[in-house]
């Protein structure tokens, strides 16, 4: 058998046996070497609670290249690309090793959620909002945790209301203030569009002093 | 459904730590420290670094044959290179000694989990293996001492100094690996033939100073020098870039090797070739190959890449397709992202959840050329 089946064998083996990480890999197809693995939030983060899916594929010249991987579940993290996915981490590019393994990257992902590194961003929106206001930001990304990471079966309540205040659903997954919205939607503007530029344009914290309303409202004109 | 798939993938006989039940994690430990950080195997032909990390000899050159000079230990990222490769024909042993004292372990440590349980230090687990081997695995007089895997490096060194524990040729001995009853004279021969994967067995210490007394002897003296390799020399690096088709031909008939495919198929054979046959001089006498045998394994390992290369062009196939489609995705999305951004860095980066119409298509675009937005939010 070629060895790197026989490695990602033994991989998988050992995160089935082992209870006390918590890290899950399953298949995907009948494919081994494409995989999907989770892992719980940590604790004491805006994303303790929530469950986080990543794909894995194992490439052709595994261990020796870096397996591939991304965020399969949302998340809002100023590393990891809120809309594809993408991760950035030095170990998944030129800082892998071969005596990584699938469950040790894992583990990596995870300590990735406790300490966002904003200065090397993936997200450079996300970690935009991370450097201004950091509360503003916990409180998006407690919010993503609970619409896109939670289990379906606990938080079936809350999701269910969340679709429900549909309006109010997307200002907080924006990261922005509803009073914020409202001022510029109530000037004629579409409130998607208002959304839009708002995040854009980082109106959070101490960035609302410092932008002013014209040049909202040129951003709003373009 | 997948969870079943999962199993039958698990069911397929693969040796590994979480063999052990883990009520002696001990072992578990053990088991994982005899084994290549990369391969996940067995140590095969271990060899130690500068800094000290082993690694088996195939899977460090491999390493190093990726990462050229700038090449790292793959555990601490101290820098490394070829010649910094040494042999550590301790750890073999133990490997070797591992591996025939496993089965034994396994099946005192499986029905008795308590026992198992209680033995989380090395003195136990030297207990445990001690007496399954006496009473069954070891009948012959050879085997008077069993000794843990740490007393057994120690011991390594001096292993040659012939001990006066040597049994006569007519005592009848257990074959270490199926434990049958055979005379000692002709448990070389029986081992040789059928029940040895490798044909040394190191075990214990006064057992290797009898196999190394033993193998002094002119007969097997003959039988090693048959299945070493003609010449046991390292083959020294080669700047293929620099070399003469002609050349490179040549070096390739030299060493008995395919002269198909082009250039680049010479090169990577050569490199490979010579990657196996220094990793195969990095293993003790015992243990190494013969040239067939390595031949033999060249050639799985091109058969496994052109089996790759095949599913690659099948991929390149559907891309060739698909090409006007991804054009025409691209083409909608470019002048839809220039006016609807501020600043380039949004356009690059990656927006929050479809909230408007004109973001799904956006989205598509950015699946497709995943890679270039990474290399834009780098």
């Amino acid at each position: 058998m070629d060895a790197r089946l026989r490695r990602v064998n033994k991989e998988i083996a050992d995160c089935k046996n082992d209870k006390t990480s918590n890290i899950r890999i399953d298949l995907v197809d009948s494919s081994p070497f494409h995989l999907k693995g989770s892992f719980p939030g940590p604790e004491d983060t805006p994303y303790q609670g929530g469950l986080f899916e990543v794909d894995i594929v194992i490439p052709d010249s595994y261990p020796f290249q870096p397996v591939k991987m991304k965020f399969i579940t949302k998340v809002y993290h100023p590393n990891v690309s809120s809309a594809s996915g993408a991760i950035c981490l030095d170990i998944l590019k030129d800082a892998w090793s071969p005596v990584l393994t699938l469950k040790s990257t894992l583990i990596s992902l995870q300590s990735l959620l406790c300490s966002p590194e904003p200065n090397d961003p993936q997200d450079a929106e996300v970690a935009k909002h991370y450097t201004t206001s950091k509360r503003s930001f916990e409180e998006t990304a407690i919010y993503w945790t609970k619409t896109y990471a939670m289990p379906r079966g606990g938080a079936g309540a809350e999701t269910a209301q969340a679709a429900k205040t549909d309006t109010r659903d997307e200002v907080a997954i924006a990261g922005l203030e509803a009073a914020h919205v409202d001022q510029f939607e109530a000037l004629g503007f579409p409130r998607g569009k208002v959304i839009d530029v708002l995040r854009r344009l980082n109106y959070r914290g101490a960035n609302v002093a410092k932008i002013t309303e014209d040049r909202v409202v040129e951003e709003l004109l373009k | 459904m997948n969870s079943v798939k999962l199993k039958t993938l698990l069911a397929q006989d693969i040796s590994d730590p979480t063999d052990f039940p883990k009520e002696a994690p001990s072992l578990q430990t053990l088991d994982a420290a005899v084994r290549c950080g990369i391969c996940a195997n067995y140590f095969d032909g271990p060899v130690s670094l500068l800094c000290g990390h082993c690694f088996c000899s195939l899977c460090i050159r491999d390493v190093i044959s990726r990462q050229g000079s700038k090449a790292v230990c793959p555990t601490c990222r101290t820098n490394m290179n070829e010649s910094q490769l040494r042999p550590n024909p301790g750890m073999e042993d133990v490997v070797t000694a591992w591996k025939l004292a496993r089965p034994c372990i396994l099946t005192l440590a499986k029905p008795k989990p308590n026992e198992a349980a209680s033995a989380p230090d090395t003195p136990d687990r030297h207990l445990t293996k001690k007496r399954k081997r006496s009473p069954s695995c070891v009948p012959g007089p050879s085997r008077t001492s069993s000794s843990d895997a740490k007393s057994e490096v120690d011991v390594i060194p001096s292993s040659d100094a012939p001990t006066g524990d040597v049994p006569k040729p007519d005592d009848p001995v257990a074959c270490p690996l199926c434990a049958k009853i055979v005379r000692y004279e002709e448990i070389n021969k029986h081992m040789d033939n059928k029940c040895a994967p490798s044909p040394s067995n190191a075990p214990p210490k006064s057992q290797k100073a009898a196999w190394s007394s033993l193998m002094q002897g002119p007969k097997s003296k003959g039988k090693e020098k048959e299945k070493a390799p003609a010449v046991d020399e390292y083959l020294p690096k080669v700047s293929y870039d620099t070399l003469k088709d002609k050349q490179l031909k040549d070096k390739l008939a030299e060493q008995g090797l395919a002269v198909t495919g082009d250039r680049a198929m010479w090169t990577e054979r050569l490199q490979r070739w010579t990657m196996l046959w220094n990793a195969n001089l990095d293993k003790s006498a015992g243990h190494r190959q013969s040239r067939g045998e390595l031949h033999k394994e060249l050639k799985r390992w091109e058969e496994e890449r052109k089996n790759r290369k095949k599913k690659a062009t099948v991929d390149e196939d559907h891309a060739k397709k698909q090409n006007e489609e991804f054009k025409k995705l691209v083409a909608a999305a470019r002048p839809k992202k220039s006016k609807g951004s501020g600043s380039a860095v949004a356009a690059s980066s990656s927006p929050p959840p479809p909230s408007s119409a004109v973001q799904p298509s956006e989205q598509d675009v950015i699946v497709i050329d995943d890679d270039l937005e990474m290399q834009d939010d780098l």
